[in-house]
């Protein structure tokens, strides 16, 4: 397992990770396992209160149970995936429930784990952490492999904030902006030595 | 990966008496669990499951490890999850539901006030897996078939989180379920479908009489609000001292109500403990 203080920074930043279980003893004790490795949690009793919490306010992640009042945990996953498609998704399964759990996976889960897994705290951090990296990775690879509209004269990216509003990032803003893990340090290149400092270039 | 990890067999899997000796001190003083040098090969095998999950090599490192800050955070409720499991079934003790069903109910429910409004509360202390607190609802809900303004709530506790788990869920394999009566496995069982053939799961409607938590019989009782009818906690008093025991019978006294019962297991005894309860059979005992 990565260590929590491996090199990338965003790790030093405490995540926050929304839990939608309505079993109060699942709910008591995942939630004291995962304070214990490090997360900050907020656990709601059914799917609609989770998608609720979820418009509100920025997740790092979200762990599910299936069988849940009101709104189930397959539900769940398919109303975040309309709207997000980059917050990673486990689900908490019953024993009960391993057929819903393969469901789940089909409409967008990350990854289950079973509530009877003996060591649940360290299976869940587990897993929880590389659906996270994951979900990273996948996203990152979306802005590499997508296509930038830029400008011809200033090389400026556009950005869209929705369909009306956009802005323009100069190259090194759009890769930070988008937590693309791309970070530039500013060098110079030779014909530009030559130009710009043409006694250093000698 | 998560779940076909190599094993690793610890390097010494020796344990001194010393060892053992910190082991069950600080075993004791936490739970109030009692290990004399004869479950020394108990605590071995018991913990030699969280070294290989740990990957770590000896015992003197593992206590070590258990009473750094992190240990203390992380590993003491594993710790105790392996020592304290212990095996249960469904109509246990038999005598105790018996007396459940022809002295204790028709104490609380009779022809006369059955059309009375009331709940029966019932604690199902050390409930490991839950055959004990289902086993219970089995026998109540069939006392209860005719008195429909008479519910019941029964809390099952323990302090291993993987035990808390499964009684939660209430999905128990074939095995376990051949000691109960047919009839009561096709009123009160599901039997499992596809994936789940071989099992057999509590119906919803019982399911949902029996509150699952986390409760350590050590700590103060102050914040279990509601008086209990009968309490049951068997088989775990075996595990506490004669001072533990005593303190445990008599906090077990005041969360009964008046004419509530306590059960306990069939090799333990109040004898020689000083408590306000009364006899009322082999290990039944009253609050008057």
């Amino acid at each position: 397992m990565r260590p929590l203080d491996a090199q990338d920074p965003s790790m030093h930043i405490m995540k926050h990770v929304l839990i939608a279980d309505d079993s109060v003893l699942i709910i008591s004790m995942v939630t004291s396992l995962l304070k214990n490795g490090g997360y900050d949690v907020n656990a709601v009793r059914n799917g609609k209160e989770a998608l609720k919490n979820l418009i509100g306010s920025k997740y790092d992640a979200v762990i599910t149970d299936l069988h849940m009042p009101e709104m189930d945990g397959v539900q769940l996953i398919k109303e975040i995936r309309l709207r997000n498609n980059y917050i990673p998704v486990v689900v908490l399964s019953g024993i009960d429930n391993i057929d819903t759990a393969v469901e789940a996976m089909r409409v967008g889960a990350d990854d289950f784990v079973r509530k009877n897994t003996e060591d649940l705290g360290k299976t869940l951090l587990f897993v929880l952490e590389r659906a996270i990296e994951r979900k990273n990775a996948e996203r990152r690879l979306d802005i590499y492999e997508s296509i930038l509209p830029i400008c011809m004269h200033c090389k400026k990216i556009r950005h869209k904030l929705d369909d009306k509003k956009e802005t323009w990032f100069s190259i090194e803003e759009y890769f930070h902006h988008k937590k693309s893990g791309i970070d530039f340090s500013h060098g110079i290149c030779p014909e530009c030595l030559k130009k710009h400092y043409p006694k250093m270039g000698k | 990966m998560h779940n076909n990890a190599p094993i690793i067999i610890p390097a010494n899997t020796k344990m001194s008496d010393a060892e053992f000796r910190r082991f069950s001190e600080f075993i004791h003083n936490r739970f109030g669990i009692n290990l004399p040098p004869a479950k020394k090969t108990m605590l071995i095998s018991r913990l030699l499951k969280r070294l290989r999950s740990l990957k770590i090599q000896s015992f003197s490192d593992y206590y070590n490890y258990l009473m750094s800050p992190k240990g203390q955070k992380n590993e003491v409720i594993h710790m105790i999850d392996v020592v304290s499991t212990n095996k249960t079934e469904f109509f246990r003790e038999p005598v105790h539901f018996d007396f459940l069903t022809n002295k204790a109910l028709p104490e609380i429910v009779s022809e006369e006030n059955k059309w009375n409004m009331r709940k029966i509360n019932v604690w199902s202390a050390g409930c490991s897996s839950g055959e004990e607190a289902y086993t219970l609802a089995v026998v109540i809900a069939e006392f209860l078939e005719s008195c429909p303004k008479t519910t019941f709530s029964i809390f099952a506790t323990d302090i291993s989180q993987q035990m808390l788990i499964t009684a939660e869920q209430a999905v128990y394999a074939q095995d376990t379920v051949k000691h109960i009566p047919l009839r009561y496995v096709h009123k009160y069982f599901l039997r499992g479908a596809r994936s789940q053939t071989g099992f057999y799961r509590i119906v919803p409607k019982l399911r949902s009489c029996v509150k699952v938590r986390y409760f350590n019989l050590m700590e103060s009782f102050s914040l279990i609000r509601t008086k209990m009818d009968f309490i049951f906690c068997r088989n775990v008093m075996i595990y506490f001292n004669r001072d533990t025991r005593e303190a445990l019978a008599n906090k077990f006294y005041s969360q009964l109500k008046n004419g509530g019962y306590l059960f306990i297991g069939n090799s333990e005894t109040l004898n020689g403990l000083d408590t306000n309860f009364r006899q009322a059979g082999p290990t039944i005992y009253r609050k008057d």
